[in-house]
């Protein structure tokens, strides 16, 4: 067993924990975004992957990543369109507009596959790696982390940013007004609606990213209902997370962990039923749960629809 | 009487819009549906008595692309069509919930003789061929599923074509560390994974056989095929030997970021999937063609649901792609295996579980 653990094993195993997780931080850090603006987005998974497809599309056509990337957050805000204009707009039901969206998102991005690519599958190679000088030639943790695709470091910086924007500047303050109390907002000047749109449309775009992310990075490539319940674990995480956005990245790494170390202790000789491979991460995201779910605090206004003066 | 403000008037028509279009479109779905499938269909008045077969269908999970199991069955559904000079109907992507009624359909649509291709479909299967009375060929049962006249199975001995992609990543190992990836807990992947085992052994005892599993039923899990190959290249193996259906689009993101690793490929031709093709060592090819022609020819003769239909070494149904990667000495190691299967001297293990392709790792040959 030993001789399995070589250096190269482990950076492959620190590569895949990040490569797993950066997906489900990018939507969990945009489903946060919205929860504290009050909308609950269910729709999530069917975001992610209209954002992976999109992303994989126009990276197959165009050769660069970076370009998928935009045209999976672009998929994806597309994609949050629907929730925008039927809940923050016309005020419907959140929860079912966001399994609608879920149910519509798998199923256009499976159907377009299918008929695109059933002849001719396509594969897109692996994104550019971006070397840190110096930090990059760190035995092991080098080629791990810093020697990431640049795509890695800016998804990063963006979760950094809007950690420290949804905590300590005006816009957060009013995002997380609208899903405390809208009316407060809305009486100090403010527009919930605006604020609320704004942040759906952030939130698509992130988890539209976060599925950009997962096709041409995780993956690099497409395959129907590729997320295969994510957006789920996204809704859970930023439930669990209260708001914070630092919490988010701890959770999705633990994620990660989990989703890697299955076929690692495989691989270094022990016998483990395949079940219990699959179910590991959803295990362990029910046991965070149990843990911490009393704990957990959603906004008040989480779900309702804001209409002026009403009671 | 409650007055409505502006918002709530706005919103209640906004929901009679929807309720008005949304009624209207499953009006129209409804219509479009009225005028699919008939009752009467030819399904009932096809007989597995001595009918001639002139069109018969495959009802696959997934599509070709899966360059394996799916890919295997539908190009053996168009060979046994062309060599019969009778049509075929290819049903691909039928996923694994509702079969019964997608079979019930195809053979309302005028197949006279069915391949449900995959061990999943095979309740439904029969629930449809008793209920149509069309023959349907079921997969990886065994002889007492066989109903006279309605079901039989093909039945792939997987065993055999992975002890000769064994001896293949055996010769081509230079790490003397080769490795195993599978998506899913099936039978067909057990047996070919000890066959594997035992066909690296037969070579050099001394090789590291490692193993790994995706999951459970992960047969479509593009991500989780890249994870788990990614990690078992990293260990050190470098010949892959991967069973995987959707699963192998992963395997080959793997395999193309890896430099001097070798693939052996299960079922299909994975060629058109990596970016670079020198890559791929062998694959272990399934050929559906005998077995579908000889499944119709009884179908004709009124015999089918008698016997089952193997998919083997001896019938040309299994054997290993040729490829720049196989060396002559490759290829007559594979050959004198090959004739040691068919006059029986050799014999390889059926694991049946992923506990008994550990036990076949672990006893190395002995």
């Amino acid at each position: 067993m030993s001789d399995m653990l070589s250096a190269a094993f482990i950076t492959v195993f620190i590569t895949t924990v990040i490569a797993q997780a950066m997906p489900l931080m990018l939507a969990s850090v945009g489903e946060t975004i919205g929860e504290q603006a009050g909308v609950l987005n269910l729709g999530i998974e069917g975001v992610m992957l209209v954002g992976a497809y999109a992303g994989f599309v126009v990276t197959l056509s165009t050769g660069n990543f970076w370009i998928g990337m935009l045209a999976g957050v672009v998929g994806g805000v597309v994609a949050n369109l629907a929730m925008l204009v039927l809940n923050v707009w016309l005020g419907l039901n959140q929860i079912v507009i966001g399994l609608a969206i879920t149910l519509i998102g798998e199923g256009i991005t499976s159907v377009l596959y299918l008929q695109n690519y059933t002849k001719s599958p396509a594969s897109l190679g692996q994104a550019p790696k971006l070397a840190i000088p110096g930090l990059g030639d760190i035995p092991v943790v080098g080629p791990a982390i810093f020697q990431q695709s640049g795509i890695f470091w800016v998804a990063l910086l963006i979760a950094l940013v809007l950690a420290f924007a949804l905590a300590r500047t005006n816009w957060g303050l009013s995002t997380r007004s609208a899903g405390q109390k809208p009316s407060s907002l809305d009486a100090a000047g403010g527009s919930v609606m605006r604020t609320r749109s704004i942040a759906v449309l952030l939130g698509g775009g992130l988890a539209g990213l976060g599925g950009a992310y997962l096709s041409l990075i995780t993956t690099a490539t497409f395959s129907p209902l590729l997320t295969n319940g994510l957006g789920f674990i996204a809704i859970v995480i930023t439930m669990l997370s209260r708001g914070r956005i630092i919490i988010v990245m701890i959770t999705s790494l633990i994620y990660g962990l989990a989703v890697a170390i299955g076929p690692a202790l495989q691989v270094i000789g022990f016998t483990i039923p395949a079940d219990l491979i699959k179910m590991l991460p959803f295990l362990i995201v029910i046991v965070m749960l149990i843990l911490f779910a009393r704990s957990s605090v959603v906004p008040p206004a989480l779900g309702s629809a804001y209409t002026r003066g009403a009671r | 009487m409650t007055r409505l403000t502006h918002g709530a008037r706005r919103r209640t028509a906004t929901r009679v819009a929807v309720i008005t279009v949304s009624g209207a479109l499953a009006l129209s779905l409804a219509a479009c549906s009225s005028g699919r499938g008939d009752d009467s269909g030819g399904g009932d008045a096809t007989s597995s008595s001595g009918t001639t077969v002139t069109q018969f269908a495959l009802v696959a999970p997934e599509n070709e692309s899966d360059y394996g199991y799916n890919q295997a069955g539908i190009e053996g559904a168009n060979e046994a069509a062309k060599e019969l000079g009778i049509e075929v109907t290819v049903v691909p992507d039928a996923g694994y919930d509702n079969i019964e009624t997608v079979l019930t359909q195809v053979a309302d649509g005028g197949a006279q003789f069915i391949v449900a291709h995959a061990s999943g479909y095979n309740v439904g299967a029969a629930s449809a061929a008793a209920a149509k009375k069309v023959p349907i060929l079921i997969q990886d049962a065994g002889e007492d599923e066989n109903v006279p006249g309605q079901i039989a199975a093909a039945k792939p001995e997987g065993q055999e074509g992975g002890y000769l992609a064994g001896i293949a990543a055996a010769m081509s190992t230079t790490s003397k560390k080769v490795g195993i990836v599978v998506s899913a807990d099936n039978a067909n992947w057990f047996a070919m994974s000890s066959g594997f085992a035992e066909g690296v052994y037969s070579v050099d005892p001394t090789i590291q056989v490692l193993y790994t599993s995706v999951g459970p039923a992960a047969y479509a899990d593009a991500a989780g095929g890249k994870t788990a190959t990614e990690q078992i290249i990293a260990s050190g193996a470098d010949v892959v030997f991967g069973m995987g259906d959707g699963a192998t689009r992963g395997y080959l993101q793997a395999i193309d970021g890896a430099s001097g690793v070798k693939y052996i490929a299960d079922i299909g031709d994975v060629t058109p999937g990596l970016s670079d093709p020198s890559k791929l060592l062998t694959s272990v090819r399934w050929n559906y063609e005998p077995a579908y022609v000889q499944a119709i020819k009884d179908v004709d003769a009124g015999t089918f649901g008698t016997k089952t239909y193997p998919v083997d070494v001896e019938n040309g149904g299994m054997y290993l792609q040729e490829t720049d990667s196989m060396t002559d000495a490759i290829k007559t190691a594979v050959d004198t295996a090959s004739k040691g299967i068919i006059d029986g001297s050799i014999v390889p293990t059926i694991a049946t579980s992923a506990a008994e392709v550990a036990a076949v790792i672990a006893a190395k040959g002995a």
